[in-house]
């Protein structure tokens, strides 16, 4: 009699594991499916905006209108980054796309690049056609490395979704000591051939955000002899304690080789166990580039305007004179106010600085240099040609003037330019509105976004 | 009598493994939806992405110094602004093998979300430790070996910094 019940429960325990497992393997595939389906699409995707890409270019290159060539470069702009886009999506672990990647998004900038220019009436140059010509070239590779990828995914040699597989710890080190067997066309071979032959591509230097010049870009705003560690360890005390007051004492001192060389230092004060201050010193010139309590802030006691006083002191304290507050934001318990340079009449947008106030205590619970110290440099500003007037006529009659200012702005490709800033609102939108002060060109639009305890700009 | 019972034991403790065991598997995929923290931590006033980034540092560098977490931060949006990344924070975020985190589901499973809300809002506002860095990793665990061609910029607890 049990002997009958322990079978009929071992039977029926094999049942169940069986359709479980079953079950489980369908759950498998139908995801496996649905990554193939994702790395495909991807796939197919960039195939496509780079055919698109390398034609649109190849219109503008043969049309002769300015107009049509503007369109054409504004679709290859749009087509290479989507290419980018889908190439940055697609599972392969072992292939290294960094130069294919860069590429994509050069050419993308230099065709958006070449389109603002026709926009604003100018032509292109000898030079800048061929550069452009080069690009188209490289892109119809590109094309041809990944048809050849393609009838590999079009055969399923190549699945996507195998990828994801995960190997144990042991049969990996297994693998790994088996003598490969004569490799075959791997299906991503047109990938790494893309990458190879990118390698060796010329430079390309244009006014863009990607172009190659900005790479090598130094702190200009620092100069004099290096410091010490001692000397900059000497230094993160004395602005720590200009910041708030406290008995602070320095736990350790790290190395950082970034854009703007420092040291920087983790600072404790003795007095508050949970106020831990970190601070970078430049190594030239021993200047303070920023500034971190991790304290948590409590309950508000001060107004934002009370916050803007503090950090107006703290500016003054440790040399910045000239510096007009641009925006604020409220951020957890703190104020995150920006404050840019003043020359004259005229805002210094690349020079700014950004101060945190904890909002309890009034305390400085952060600073931040390191654009000021990027960008600061000596200028020559020139005269406006334009008159507030005539700047104020050159806005969208449709909008109204709340303010004008003389403001410098960065642009893309690390220049400067001499605007009218404009404060203007249409249908409860604020906007800031850059008209250049010597040509009357438009030259940016940001909207004005309200957030809770302040603004922010896009 | 006695030996019957014992000869239904084995069965019925199979029974039990395996049904718990389906059970577990069924409850751990109803679990993974619902353990989400919607919106945790202080509403801060610098956009959407404070979640998203919040999440990928509390995964990624939840046991990390507060600098290191803010460094975590900025390597993301230091990848927005670079050619070789995509251009916006979910695509940096949820790229193929970019993120450990994001591969073994661990950004879908932290609940410690204090420290990596205020590093996250810090990095938004602008603060980045490191300077420029768009790699990190931990020197005390394999990596391949591409990443150390990188010029390292600095080591911030566990995490090594690099361009």
């Amino acid at each position: 009699m049990s002997r009958k019940i322990t079978t009929i429960a071992l039977s029926l325990a094999l049942l169940a594991a069986a359709g479980w497992g079953l079950w489980e393997r369908s759950n498998r595939i139908t995801l496996a499916n649905a990554v193939e389906a994702a790395g495909q699409c991807d796939f197919y995707n960039m195939l496509n905006y780079v055919e698109q890409a390398q034609v649109s270019m190849g219109k503008s290159l043969a049309s002769n209108s300015p107009r049509q060539q503007a369109v054409h470069l504004t679709e290859a702009w749009n087509q290479a980054a989507a290419a980018h886009r889908s190439l940055s999506q697609l599972p392969m672990p072992d292939v290294q796309t960094v130069n294919t990647r860069k590429f994509l998004a050069q050419c993308s900038d230099y065709n958006n690049y070449l389109a603002q220019k026709l926009a604003r009436g100018e032509s292109l140059t000898a030079q800048e056609q061929e550069q452009l010509v080069r690009l188209s070239d490289e892109m119809g590779r590109i094309v041809r490395e990944l048809r050849q990828t393609e009838s590999q995914v079009a055969n399923r040699s190549l699945r996507w979704s195998s990828f994801y597989k995960t190997v144990p710890a042991p049969l990996q080190t297994i693998a790994s000591l088996a003598v490969p067997v004569q490799a075959e066309a791997d299906p991503l071979d047109g990938f790494v051939n893309t990458e190879r032959a990118l390698q060796t591509l010329p430079t390309l230097n244009y006014d863009g955000p990607f172009s190659d010049h900005l790479e090598k870009q130094h702190p200009r705003g620092l100069s004099g002899n290096d410091v010490s560690q001692a000397e900059a360890e000497k230094l993160a005390l004395e602005y720590c304690s200009k910041a708030s007051n406290g008995n602070y004492q320095l736990k350790d001192t790290r190395n950082s080789n970034g854009r703007i060389p420092t040291f920087a230092m983790n600072l404790a004060d003795t007095n508050r166990p949970e106020a831990m201050v970190n601070v970078n010193v430049s190594k030239q010139g021993g200047k303070l580039i920023s500034l971190l309590n991790y304290r948590a802030v409590e309950t508000p006691t001060l107004d934002a305007d009370k916050a803007r006083e503090r950090a107006e002191a703290f500016l003054k304290s440790i040399g910045f004179n000239n510096m007009q507050p641009t925006y604020s934001v409220r951020s957890d318990n703190n104020q995150v106010i920006t404050f840019a340079a003043q020359e004259g009449d005229v805002t210094i947008y690349p020079d700014q600085v950004k101060v945190k106030v904890a909002l309890d205590n009034g305390e400085i619970t952060g600073w931040d240099a390191a654009q000021y110290y990027l960008n600061n440099h000596q200028r020559q500003i020139p005269r406006p040609q334009l008159t507030p007037e005539q700047a104020r006529a050159k806005v969208n009659p449709g909008t109204r003037i709340d303010s004008i200012r003389l403001a410098l702005i960065p642009l893309p490709g690390g220049k400067e330019k001499l605007t009218y800033e404009i404060k203007a609102i249409m249908e409860n939108n604020s906007f800031l509105i850059y008209i250049d002060a010597q040509t009357g060109e438009e030259e940016r639009v940001l909207q004005i976004i309200d957030v809770p305890g302040g603004q922010l700009t896009m | 009598m006695h030996r019957n019972y014992l000869r239904l034991l084995i069965p019925a403790v199979l029974i039990a493994v395996l049904g718990s065991a389906m059970l577990v598997q069924y409850l751990r995929e109803d679990q993974r939806s619902a353990a989400l923290p919607a919106q945790a931590g202080p509403a801060v006033a610098v956009g959407d992405e404070l979640n998203l980034l919040a999440r990928l540092i509390a995964a990624e560098a939840g046991d990390e110094p507060y600098e290191g977490q803010v460094a975590v931060g900025a390597v993301v949006l230091n990848r927005v602004r670079s050619p070789l990344f995509p251009d916006t924070i979910s695509g940096v975020i949820y790229e193929p093998w970019a993120f450990e985190s994001v591969y073994n589901g661990l950004i879908w499973q932290v609940a410690d979300l204090d420290y990596p809300f205020r590093a996250a809002a810090d990095a938004l506002n602008g603060w980045d430790p490191t300077y420029g860095a768009l790699f990190f990793w931990n020197p005390y665990k394999p990596v391949s070996g591409w990443i150390w061609s990188r010029p390292i910029i600095t080591q911030i607890g566990d995490h090594v910094f690099a361009f």
